[in-house]
């Protein structure tokens, strides 16, 4: 009887050491891509008569996140010409528009024109817009403009 | 309180990325094509436009079907874009996506997504 199961176990082992196995191959081949998403908006606020500035007191900077799949991307803002939306007889006004970076690029505060190459990963990007009026002061009102963030 | 909100929040038309972002294109033709593909990471959809520019971010004129398209959430869309070499053997290009914001919905920050393509022109 000993003999009978040693020789069971033998066979078992035995098919159990011919068992088959099988990879299945997963593979990946991830396009470079960037990715913008804005986090929140901004706010101007007046900083004397002729001055809208979402960095004065009070103000708040929009910020956008960029998410980049390979390196080589970089990003810049585009200055707004004019408002979107300003109370009638709203006069001429110059814009300028500053930006910083944390997070995988880190940028201190530069013109909106500056091209940063952006790192691989999330850049937090703050964006600052400043509006003069020309020989003139901001009337009471809604006014809106538009920055556009690039990446390329 | 004299205030201008400047910046879009996380509303609609908020986001875009697009593949391919890089090119080169070999044509015999007097024009080049390439194929875009914008995509929404929302769960909600999102208006986009495709337009064409040259190095100097001068709108390039291009036959872009279609030019404005709605994206579906977590989608992405097919955009053709037909662009002529003008006389030229060589012709470099970017093509962009952008949001396009809705009316009264506070999005004022444009996002815009572009691509560097670069087309030789084979006789």
């Amino acid at each position: 009887m000993k003999y009978v199961l040693s020789c069971a176990l033998l066979f078992m082992g035995t098919v159990s050491s011919y068992g088959t196995q099988l990879d299945i191959p997963f593979s990946a081949n991830l396009e470079e891509s960037c990715t913008i998403e804005l986090q929140s908006d901004g706010l101007l606020v007046r900083d004397g008569l002729d001055v809208l500035d979402s960095a004065a007191a009070g103000g708040r900077a929009g910020v956008a996140t960029i998410y980049t799949t390979g390196p080589g991307f970089q990003t810049s803002l585009d200055t707004p010409e004019a408002f979107l939306s300003a109370p009638v007889g709203t006069g001429g006004v110059t814009f300028t528009t500053t930006y910083s970076s944390t997070g995988a690029t880190t940028t201190p505060k530069v013109a909106g024109s500056t091209t940063t190459p952006l790192e691989v990963g999330a850049s937090s990007v703050s964006v600052d817009l400043r509006a003069v009026a020309n020989n003139a002061i901001f009337q009471k009102g809604e006014y809106k403009a538009f920055v556009t963030v690039t990446c390329e | 309180m004299l205030a201008a909100v400047f910046a879009a929040g996380c509303g609609t038309s908020a986001a875009q990325s697009m593949t391919p972002m890089r090119g080169k294109i070999s044509s015999f033709d007097d024009t080049f094509s390439v194929r875009v593909f914008p995509y929404n990471p929302y769960p909600h959809r999102i208006r986009m436009a495709v337009k064409v520019y040259d190095q100097d971010f001068r709108p390039v004129a291009a036959q872009v079907s279609p030019a404005e398209t709605m994206v579906g959430g977590k989608a992405s869309r097919a955009v053709l874009v037909s662009i002529g070499f003008n006389d030229q053997r060589v012709r470099r290009v970017r093509i962009c996506a952008e949001s396009v914001p809705f009316p009264g919905r506070g999005t004022n920050i444009k996002a815009q997504v572009c691509g560097r393509f670069i087309a030789y022109r084979i006789d």
